[in-house]
Formats: C-alpha cells, structure tokens, sequence
C-alpha cells in the first residue's frame, strides 16, 4: 500500500500504471524532476517489480548501482522508458552484516555482470545468481576484501622504491 | 649465355628492382599525403625503415617453426628478385629471354604470396595462421583472372611461344595490346589483380590492422621483416613493369622511348595508390565473390573478344 | 653515432598500450596520428604488432591485471626501443596515487624497470597533454639519444 506520495503537481502517467499493477508493493514515489521518478520498495518485492516494469510495461534495464550506506547496502535498479522519456529508479536495501538480496538474473539475463560488479566492489550477495564469481578485481586479490565498501582502508601515501 | 652474365643481369636487376621498388613505396606515400592534404615523409623515407628494421633484434616466438619463420622472406625476396631480373633483361635485349618466359614469370609471382602464408602459419600465433588462412582465399580468387588476361593478350597477338620479347615486339609494331578492346578489359582486370597481390585497399585483407594486428606479419621483427618490407616494395615495382610490358606497349630504355616509359609507369602507380585511398576495406567473402563472379567473367569475356579478333 | 641509432632516429614506428586508462590520453594519441599533425613527416608510423614497434606509447596508471602484460609486450618490443609515458597518469598516477587495484610494483616506469633496469622512458604529463606536447616530447627524446 503507498504510504505516502510526495509528487509533484504533473505527475508522469507511467507513476499511475505502475501503480495499478504493483502498488502495495512500493513504500514511496518521489518524482524531485520532470521524468525522474524514485520508487522505494521493501528487498523482498524486487524481483516482483522488476518483472513488472521490464517485462510488462517494455522498460529497459539501463544498470544497477549500489552505495555503501553505514549500516545498509542500497542497491538502487534504473529503468528507461525511452518511448515516454522517463527513467524510474526502483531503491531497495540489504541490511549488514552479510547483505543478501535476490538477483534479477534469473529474469533479465543483463542484470547477471553488473550484479557480479557489485558483489566485487560492494560485497552484496546476490540469492539464485547463476554463477557469482569474480569479473573485474584481479586474480589475486584477497578474498572478502570490498574496495568500494566502507570498511577497506585505502593504503595512503604509499612510497614507491 | 654465359654464367657470369647471368649472375650479372641477376645481380644488376635485383639492385636496380630494389632502388626503383624504395622509390615507388615513395610515390605511393606522398600521394596519399597529398591527397589528405598534408605533407608526406622525405624521399628517402623508405630506406630509412629498411636500415631501421636492420639494425633491430630479431625474436622469433618460443612455438614458431624456426626454419620456415626465418627462410620464408628469403624465399619470397628470391623470387621477386628472379621476375625483376627478366623483366629488366626483357626490356633491356628484347628477344634475348628464353623461351616460356612468360610462364616462367607468372608462376614466380606467385611465390611471395605463398611465402606470406608460410610465414603466417610458421608464426606460431593465432594472427598469424588467420592472416594466412584469408591471404590463401585471397590467392584462390585473383589468380585465374590474372592468367586469364594475359592469356588473352597473347591470343589477341597470336604469340603462342610465351615470350615476353616477342609480344614487345609485336606490340611496337601493331601498338598497345591496350587499345585494342579486348585488350583493354584485360588491362582493367589485371590492374585488379594487381591490386589484390600487393596488399593494398580494398583487398588488404591478410593485414587488416584494426581486426589482425599484424596478419602474418604479426611476429616478424628486425632483420625478417626488412626482408618482407623490401619484398612487398619490390612487387610495387615489379608489378607495374610487367602491366606496361604486357599491356601497355613494352619497356623501353631507349631515349626517347624512355619519357613515355617513365610516364606510363608513374600513372599506373597513381592510379594504384588513388584506388588504395578512395575505397573501404572488403570483407573476405566480399572479396572472393567479387573476384570469381565478376572479374573472371570480364576475363572470360576478353578472351572471347581476343579470339574473335577485337 | 651508430648508424642503427641514426636510423631509429628516421624512422620510429609507435605502437599503443592503454594500461587502465580514462582514454583521454588514448584519444589525443589517435589525434596525433591524424593528417592535421602529420607525424609520417618524422616517419612516425602506427603499427599492428609490438614486434614492428620502436616506441610503446603507455597511457594508464597501470592495474593490477596490466602490469605483467605490459611487461609482456615490453618484452615482445625488440630492442632498442624507447618507452614514452603519456599523461599525468602512466608518469605518476596522478589523481589515483592512492587507488585500489593499482599495482604493487608502482607506475608505469616502475613496472617496465622491473622487467629491464636499463629502459629508455620519457615522460609527456599533461591531462591528457596536447599533441603537440608529445611531437615536443617525440623530438627531446630522438634528440637525446
């Protein structure tokens, strides 16, 4: 159930059509710019949505970004409406210590690298990825070790020899 | 004639087939400066990069053939050598070459082709073995057109003793092969050809830069590759000399026969460099499909006028 | 003067290795190579193979996962050869001094003086620096050798 909309007075359409189709789902709608809209949902409901938006309503899966909040991992899904020249950004979170979310792979093959980015960088867990492994740290670079988290400590000010 | 003549006229021809191939690698460099409207390098460019090359090290990669990587520029430059020395001996004493020539002269051109290959595929590389694997497609099409046109020349001139002297000859008595209509398609088609062996635009596709890195070129360095570079050099000269021999009424080192000689040389260079810059590259299958269902029947279709008598 | 040297002078073939960069810099080296700066008057040329090269243009800070195959092409390069170090990142760094996934063994310079202590390296900084930057560069170092 919507439990609260902070709209602007010329609401995009889509907002609407999004809404009769997963309205209980979404915890808020926020649309700051024209064809900019925001929709935070609960982690549980973010493979529901995005079946909803990618598959029935024709959106295109542009990335996934994540940010390292202190005590959560927001994992924020951006999908382009090029036809209605609107993007709608889906923000969901994964608590810490050990974030698990559901990966979208399953559903948008194209979610499956930029979820294994994030998961090298960030240290989300992604539930039912296809094949979770390594794709852009080095080969040797330590296990367990995030560098975009906020725990890694950037060695500063090395000294070459 | 005798031994030391022939080391000789060997000798004399690789080193005037070298001195005028640097000088063509010239004019083909400066022309398509100018045509992009900028200044191109010295004259002496090319040599420059052949003593360049020298003075390099030579590596041969860890899983190469050692022998036929190393021996396969020799081979090519041989061969090359072995044509500019007929064709200069041709236009120096026509009448003085040995009987098949021609033949002689067409199956040595087709030698550093094959040496190409054979040091593609002894790279040890995967560039390499692509590189030679199109370059041996290549060699498939633009044969037999080739042949075709000069066989069509010598039946127009009713020669059927395959001497490159007598069909000079007979082109100073009854004018270009070229101006005749039979012979001028076979001109068209071959000047394609020739295209295609050299490795220029639109069929350099063996060493296509952006997708091959090098083609079979790729592993070649220093001393190996001055011999490659001086090969490929003296086929842009070699080539022309025998397009004016056969088709363009001989050369002739003779004042003042040599003016137009020198004049005939020069456009067909120019025009071989203007097709390498105005046209994309072609795509293998392209290049194959374009060689055997378009120029093999303009081929094809000379020969038939050359019979006739056109 | 050797001839060899003399003759490197006339006529040195670059080759490109982007290391982990922004391509900024490996932008300005494809402007450099275009007809408005005509570098073939030098005899510059751009080859296929790091087997053709004289010159190794280096752009990028070096990642973990380019140092051992930088060192591989430097290798492949035949000598004598001459490394030229473009952009504020393949000299120093630069901004990314302090950045993950870097590697160990340092920038650019350090990682082609691990393979061989003796290599010639020239630094272009500049971000990314104007073509005519590299030609000034080009031309110290043809002139220093």
């Amino acid at each position: 159930m919507v439990r609260s909309m902070e709209t602007i007075a010329t609401g995009h359409p889509l907002v609407q059509r999004i809404l009769d189709r997963v309205g209980r789902c979404i915890e808020r709608v926020r649309e700051d710019r024209p064809n900019r809209v925001f929709l935070e949902i609960a982690p549980a409901h973010n493979l529901e949505v995005a079946r909803v938006l990618f598959w029935d309503l024709g959106a295109r899966l542009a990335t996934i970004s994540g940010v390292d909040l202190r005590d959560s991992v927001e994992i924020n899904y951006h999908f382009c409406f090029d036809a209605e020249h609107c993007v709608v950004t889906v923000k969901t979170w994964a608590d810490k210590p050990d974030p698990h979310i559901e990966s979208l792979a399953p559903i948008i093959t194209g979610a499956q690298w930029v979820e294994r980015e994030i998961n090298d960088l960030i240290g989300c867990t992604f539930d039912h990825h296809p094949g979770l492994t390594r794709l852009i740290l080095a080969d040797d670079w330590p296990e367990g070790v995030h560098p975009l988290s906020r725990e890694y400590q950037c060695p500063l000010n090395r000294e070459y020899p | 004639m005798q031994l030391p003549t022939i080391l000789g006229v060997f000798f004399a021809g690789t080193a005037g087939t070298m001195a005028l191939g640097l000088f063509s690698k010239w004019v083909d460099r400066k022309v398509t400066a100018r045509v992009q409207f900028r200044k191109g390098p010295p004259l002496l460019q090319p040599l420059y990069d052949v003593l360049k090359l020298l003075g390099k090290e030579t590596l041969v990669p860890e899983n190469a053939r050692r022998s036929g990587f190393l021996l396969a520029p020799l081979v090519g430059f041989a061969a090359v050598s072995v044509v500019g020395a007929i064709l200069w001996y041709t236009a120096w004493k026509p009448g003085g070459v040995f009987l098949g020539d021609l033949i002689v002269v067409i199956y040595f051109l087709t030698i550093p082709s094959l040496s190409i290959i054979i040091g593609g595929t002894s790279s040890g590389s995967p560039y390499g073995a692509l590189g030679s694997s199109r370059e041996m497609k290549l060699v498939i099409s633009y044969e037999l057109p080739l042949v075709l046109a000069i066989v069509a020349v010598l039946v127009r001139a009713e020669l059927w003793t395959f001497r490159l002297g007598e069909l000079v000859a007979y082109q100073q008595a009854h004018g270009a092969m070229a101006l005749h209509l039979s012979g001028l398609l076979a001109l068209i088609v071959a000047v394609f050809c020739v295209q295609a062996k050299l490795g220029l635009v639109p069929f350099d596709i063996p060493e296509a830069e952006t997708e091959l890195m090098g083609g079979p070129f790729t592993e070649y360095s220093g001393a190996p590759l001055a011999v490659f570079y001086l090969m490929r050099a003296m086929l842009l000269a070699v080539l022309p000399l025998l397009l004016i021999t056969v088709f363009l009424g001989g050369v002739d080192l003779t004042f003042p026969g040599v003016i137009w000689t020198v004049v005939k040389y020069v456009v067909l260079l120019v025009v071989i460099v203007l097709i390498r810059n105005t046209n994309p590259r072609l795509r293998i299958d392209h290049a194959v499909k374009f060689f055997w269902y378009i120029l093999t029947p303009v081929s094809l279709v000379a020969l038939l006028l050359a019979l006739a008598g056109y | 003067m050797s001839w060899k040297l003399w003759a490197l002078k006339k006529s040195p073939w670059v080759y490109h290795v982007n290391t982990g960069a922004c391509n900024n810099c490996d932008i300005e080296v494809l402007e450099l190579l275009t007809p408005r700066f005509d570098v073939e008057r030098f005899g510059v040329m751009l080859v296929g193979s790091p087997r053709h090269a004289d010159a190794l243009l280096v752009s990028g800070i070096c990642t973990r996962q380019a140092a051992p195959r930088l060192q591989e092409v430097y290798r492949q390069t035949p000598k004598p050869c001459v490394v030229f170090c473009i952009g504020a990142c393949a000299c120093s760094r630069g901004i990314f001094h302090d950045a993950y996934h870097t590697s160990p063994v340092g920038p650019v310079d350090e990682v082609i003086k691990q393979v061989d202590p003796n290599a010639i390296i020239m630094y272009i900084p500049g971000c990314p620096p104007k073509p005519e930057a590299m030609i000034l560069g080009v031309v110290k170092a043809l002139n220093a050798l």
